[in-house]
């Protein structure tokens, strides 16, 4: 009798732990920080563009997903809401990522309101079927040839040092505050989907609205055109 | 008198005109046949020799379309239609295509199919490059390779794949936007034509036997 109220408890016992032990795996814990708000425009074209960081904090690598990025009053009252984007799709464990979002301020119930603050949310999930390399390639903003479409061209140059051909792999720059290291401004990303030969190398841009650099320098903001990219493993 | 001499003076003059006007028209029978890639929806592709019969370098019209339609002839799905070379001088000879994914869930319902070639009213104007053909176990790849003193923003590759009549049975281009290739660099694009699918061209006797490859950017 005795050894079969053990032999129970040692079971119950070791079942606990190992629920434990999983539910400690799976625990997924994360922030994100609200970093820079850029009001650039007036009237019909008055524009924001919001940049943010991802801290995965779990030690498990999740996909943040679709995000949202709210906009609040000085009253605390939400304005609007707006979708996000965080790159790369996947953050390692402990790792972060760069989250971005834009709002046409003039589809604001009203307009004169004023944007006093933004958040980010999301909703991650474990996801370790895919996972990516972080480099800074090397990249300089053109601020000569703008392009009236799309912006100032920030080129960075892609090289492929290593044996394979190199490809699908994601690309973006921000520009990021020499003061603090936080990201002013976050391009869109441009998915790489050909291939670079071992050994060469090529150039790719992304932009940057000619109102946001007009407003750092307007701001005396100094700063510094950072590269991304993310290759698969 | 006078009425009737300007009247022909008239008439010859649009006659003329219209001579002078590009005209890109079909050279031969066109093929189309539905493929899916992954067991889903299905696309249809459409390929065509097509010849400029005018007297004037002509390019296609972004009215140009390709068209699937429902046993009454009304249309369920339309696409624009491409062109390779994008422009054709007169008497010069190209290639027309659609790849048409639709997202009818069902293909037994296109019944029939049509196409319309316009052209427009200004050619485009563009820079070939030499390509070639990589052949590796998984996709083709096209190597196009910068053999100018300027980087080559924008490269566009195409390949051309032809039976044995001498046929298109599968084109296809890609651009690499934002894209510049330095001089002596190369860039790899891939061009769609997977093992499966060139199995599936076997099956229906449209085997693809030569391949023509080829690179360019607008001006």
């Amino acid at each position: 009798m005795k050894l079969k109220r053990t032999v129970f408890l040692l079971t119950v016992g070791l079942l606990c732990l190992f629920l434990a032990s999983a539910s400690a795996q799976t625990e997924i814990s994360w922030s994100a920080t609200a970093d820079t708000m850029l009001s650039v425009g007036s009237g019909a074209s008055a524009r924001a563009y919001f940049a943010g960081t991802f801290h995965n904090e779990s030690d498990i690598a999740v996909a943040p997903g679709s995000g949202l990025c709210t906009l609040i009053d000085e009253s605390g009252n939400v304005l609007a809401t707006v979708s996000a984007a965080c790159f790369p799709p996947v953050i390692p464990p402990g790792g972060k990522g760069y989250i971005r979002a834009e709002y046409p301020l003039s589809g604001l119930p009203d307009p004169d309101s004023g944007v006093a603050g933004f958040s980010f949310s999301f909703e991650p999930y474990p996801f370790d079927a895919l996972s990516y390399t972080e480099f800074s390639p090397d990249c300089t903003l053109d601020n000569e040839n703008f392009n009236p479409l799309q912006g100032y061209p920030v080129t960075v140059t892609i090289e492929n040092d290593g044996h394979a051909p190199m490809e699908n792999f994601l690309c973006m720059v921000y520009l990021r505050s020499n003061a603090d290291q936080k990201p002013l401004y976050i391009t869109e990303t441009v998915s790489f989907y050909n291939r670079i030969p071992s050994g060469g190398h090529v150039f790719t841009n992304c932009y940057i609205p000619r109102a946001v650099l007009e407003l750092l320098k307007e701001e005396k903001t100094d700063y510094s055109a950072v590269a991304l990219l993310f290759l698969p493993n | 008198m006078k009425k009737t001499v300007l009247f022909l003076f008239a008439l010859l003059l649009s006659l003329g005109c219209a001579n002078a006007y590009a005209s890109i028209e079909l050279a031969n029978t066109e093929i189309c046949y539905t493929y899916s890639y992954d067991g889903t929806f299905p696309r249809i592709y459409f390929f065509a020799d097509v010849i400029n019969q005018g007297s004037q370098p002509a390019s296609l019209s972004s009215q140009s379309s390709f068209s699937i339609n429902d046993e009454a002839g009304n249309p369920l799905d339309k696409q624009t239609l491409r062109m390779i070379p994008v422009t054709l001088r007169p008497g010069e000879k190209g290639v027309v295509f659609a790849h048409l994914t639709t997202t009818l869930p069902d293909a037994l319902s296109i019944k029939s199919y049509r196409y319309e070639l316009q052209t427009a009213a200004f050619p485009w104007e563009y820079v070939s490059y030499p390509a070639e053909l990589l052949s590796d176990t998984g996709e083709s790849y096209i190597r196009l390779t910068n053999n100018s003193s300027d980087i080559l923003w924008n490269p566009q590759a195409y390949i051309i794949s032809r039976d044995a009549n001498g046929m298109p049975v599968f084109v296809n281009t890609t651009l690499a936007y934002n894209t510049g290739i330095p001089s002596g660099q190369s860039l790899d694009f891939a061009m769609k034509l997977t093992p499966d699918l060139i199995d599936f061209l076997k099956k229906n006797d449209l085997a693809p036997v030569t391949h023509e490859a080829g690179g360019f950017t607008y001006r």
